[in-house]
């Protein structure tokens, strides 16, 4: 056993109801994120920037976008002779057999590969889901663990008000001695009221990880792995790291248009992408993004190979994205290889991957409640003969079946 | 349908590049670093286009011979898997000249630096061996210049471009029959008889070749250089030889006035070149960087930015390369800012070549014309450390 050594649990099986439609096609982990990165690629680049090298990352349902992006782990260094990725879901067909056996909850496929963690020969696991975006080290929550001897370390983030955005978190009641007490429900806290927001995120003994497991499934308990580590939280000596960097809770679709939007200020932007550790992510050959004398962009975060020749304001723009002449698009996220044809205006609007947005198509979403366009859609404006009064947003939507483009 | 097998057998033919040139003329930009590795085009090296070729091609076995100042070369390149090219018989090798009990090695010229590398060759059993320079920027589809080389029966083909006759005394020029055959070749002639350039590359039956450069050696012949001396041997001793046309874009961007007009060519979306082609694409090392930042101050036209930037200022006609920061007022217009440069507040800069790494204090000036300035890797320009502004 080497010293110190830290195994990386990603549990995954985060639900996507909330996200729908953008999780229609794809786990919370694979939500495209700020220009050029994913949501999973926050806290793998957090555990192996901290020298993690051992990551099992668990998960419910089909891997393929997970896997797709991340393959062997070579962009964050993990395709070594040492440790590596690997990928643990509990699939469908066993999730049948699991019911038969009246067995749910993810807690299951933790039991079932329980050898994972054994022969990596790691001293600790640390344990981080996808939807809670931050940039955090794990080496000072690691030295903060040993040095406050606790069986449990739980990592929270103090603020002086709530949000729309932590009703669906925890929070922590926390003693002087830093000694977590209580788990409330943050729906439950008044608003205005000094919260300590429960991360997700632990870090404890693989010895200790491992007996939760075997014992919750002893008992012939029916639950997930947040529910086994929220009650030995309470029962075990838990102490908690205070985590003061950048920090949303990706639980809703305005959660994710305010994550991205926030970006656009420099400060989240270091603090979150390339503060401590620049967050890594699947590298593409792109041309550079070419702006053409008719374009207008500021205020905007643009990733490479794009062709800008309209007006973007107040956006986040991913890859391969052609905005055309005249074109508007403010305050909107518009996602890899999507499309906005002349004089189109978009506000308020999020263009999931491969949108065609057609010539003249006005969307106008508002602050709290963003128009989602899905994947492979193509919005067009319905040109009748006889205008229809009011109806500037007159759309027709529909979808292109496109196997291939799922793979992209 | 997907490709089973690559486009060219396995090991029927592999690449040798030459990169160890200096690049001279490049002045200031060739002082620590090859000429094929000097960046171009916002996220490029030079030498990415040939390395790019080899792997579109389905060349998988590529010799680099570096020589000059390999250090960056070196580290750009790798392992080749950003190119696609870490197989794992063959791949990117990086030959460097290295001493024996025969003495050292300094490769002497093109034909000498293979000569030198006759092992490294020997190891991966070639039937064919294609010669590259890596300073040049095009697009070249090798396989179909093998099947040529195949279907004429050649023993050598020297790829050629028509230049304009005016210029023609600048380069090697070829004179070939209605067959394509090279009957003539005159290394920059007085009164050019062809406007058929060599592009400096060639496919040679390795067994011939081999034979060429091993027994010159014995005899103390001098074939040192493919133009000046393997080529004319050829021709002297009646070997086939053949002239592939090449028609497409292929620049040598020898001097700063070129590598430039090459750029600032570069912008257009609708280059010859054709970056955005997927089937054909242009790999380059791609360091991890977030989006490009445009604040509400910034106004870029007809410009190419890359990952990273931070741009406050006005753009106009430029490339701005990976992590420039361009603080507020500062105006850069026909130039080429390479990666990591700092640009103050109010700087102007125009008709310029920014190196890497270089520090822009707030006010700075740095205004060519037909002559384009040149600031060099890591220079400071203004301020009170400066001395040249």
């Amino acid at each position: 056993m080497r010293k110190n050594k830290i195994c990386g649990i990603l549990n995954l099986t985060e639900s996507r109801r909330e996200m729908y439609p953008l999780t229609h096609v794809r786990p919370v982990a694979a939500l495209p994120f700020c220009c050029r990165y994913r949501m999973i690629d926050l806290p793998l680049t957090n555990m192996t920037t901290a020298g993690i090298d051992t990551i099992g990352l668990f998960c419910k349902d089909s891997l393929r976008s997970i896997y797709d992006h991340i393959h062997s782990g070579s962009e964050w260094g993990l395709e070594s002779v040492h440790g590596g990725l690997f990928f643990f879901s509990s699939g469908t067909a066993d999730q049948h057999e699991a019911r038969a056996l009246g067995r749910y909850g993810d807690i299951y496929n933790y039991y079932q590969n329980l050898e994972f963690i054994e022969k990596s020969e790691a001293e600790y696991v640390v344990v981080m889901g996808s939807r809670t975006l931050c940039n955090i080290d794990i080496q000072a929550v690691l030295r903060n663990h040993i040095e406050q001897g606790a069986a449990i370390t739980v990592v929270y983030k103090s603020v002086e008000r709530l949000t729309e955005d932590d009703q669906e978190m925890s929070c922590m009641m926390i003693d002087e001695d830093g000694r977590v007490r209580a788990l409330r429900s943050c729906s439950t806290q008044a608003r205005n009221q000094k919260s300590f927001i429960n991360m997700e995120i632990y870090l404890m003994k693989s010895s200790l990880f491992t007996k939760l497991i075997r014992n919750t499934v002893a008992e012939n308990e029916r639950c997930n792995l947040n529910d086994v580590l929220h009650k030995s939280m309470i029962k075990l000596q838990t102490n908690g790291f205070e985590y003061t960097g950048y920090l949303k809770n990706i639980n809703s679709i305005q959660a994710f248009y305010n994550a991205n939007m926030d970006m656009l200020q420099d400060a989240n932007l270091t603090a979150l992408l390339k503060g401590s550790q620049n967050i890594h992510t699947k590298v593409k050959n792109e041309a550079p993004t070419y702006y053409a004398r008719t374009s207008d962009v500021n205020d905007s975060l643009i990733a490479n190979g794009c062709l800008l020749k309209g007006e973007v304001k107040h956006s986040i723009v991913f890859r391969n994205v052609t905005i055309e002449k005249n074109a508007v698009v403010n305050s909107s996220i518009i996602m890899q290889g999507s499309y906005v044809g002349t004089g189109a205006e978009l506000h308020y609007v999020i263009l999931d991957k491969q949108v065609r947005i057609e010539p003249n198509t006005k969307l106008i979403g508002t602050k709290d409640k963003p128009i989602v366009i899905e994947k492979n859609s193509i919005i067009s404006r319905i040109v009748e003969d006889k205008p229809v009064e009011n109806s500037l947003i007159s759309l027709k939507v529909s979808h292109v079946d496109d196997q291939t483009s799922l793979f992209s | 349908m997907p490709i089973l097998f690559p486009l060219v057998m396995k090991n029927e033919m592999i690449a040798m590049i030459l990169a160890g040139g200096q690049g001279s003329r490049l002045g200031k930009l060739t002082r620590t670093i090859a000429k094929p590795a000097v960046p171009f085009g916002g996220k490029f090296r030079i030498i990415d286009f040939s390395l790019s070729n080899c792997s579109n091609s389905g060349v998988r076995t590529v010799g680099v011979i570096t020589q000059y100042q390999p250090l960056e070369l070196n580290s750009h390149i790798g392992n080749g898997s950003y190119w696609g090219l870490d197989y794992r018989d063959g791949g990117v090798t990086i030959l460097q000249p290295h001493s024996s009990l025969d003495g050292e090695k300094w490769f002497e010229g093109t034909a000498h630096a293979i000569y030198q590398n006759i092992s490294f060759i020997d190891s991966h059993q070639p039937t064919y061996l294609l010669i590259l320079s890596g300073d040049h920027i095009y697009k070249m589809d090798y396989e179909r210049m093998l099947d040529f080389h195949k279907a004429k029966n050649a023993t050598a083909s020297v790829a050629v471009i028509r230049v304009p006759l005016a210029e023609a005394s600048r380069f090697g020029i070829m004179n070939t029959d209605n067959t394509d055959r090279i009957i003539d070749f005159e290394e920059k002639p007085a009164h050019p008889k062809s406007n058929l350039a060599s592009m400096g590359i060639y496919i040679f039956n390795w067994e011939v070749l081999r034979r060429y450069l091993t027994e010159s050696h014995a005899t103390g012949q001098n074939m040192d250089d493919f133009g000046k001396n393997v080529i004319p041997s050829y021709l002297a001793n009646g070997e086939n030889v053949f002239a592939y046309a090449f028609d497409g874009y292929w620049k040598d961007v020898g001097t700063i006035e070129s590598l430039w007009e090459a750029n600032m060519a570069f912008i257009d979306p609708e280059h010859e070149l054709n970056i955005r082609d997927r089937s054909w694409r242009v790999y380059s090392k791609n360091p991890v960087a977030p989006p490009h930042y445009l604040t509400k101050e910034a106004r870029v036209r007809e410009s190419l930015i890359v990952d990273g930037c931070y741009v406050s200022g006005e753009v106009d006609h430029s490339i701005i390369s990976q992590n420039v920061k361009i603080g507020a007022n500062s105006k850069i217009r026909n130039s080429v800012i390479m990666a990591n440069a700092v640009i103050g507040k109010n700087v102007t800069i125009d008709h310029a070549i920014v190196g890497e790494h270089a520090i822009f204090a707030d006010n700075a000036q740095v205004v060519g014309d037909k002559q384009i300035e040149v600031v060099g890797y890591n220079e400071i320009v203004g301020g009170l450390g400066d001395e040249e502004e």
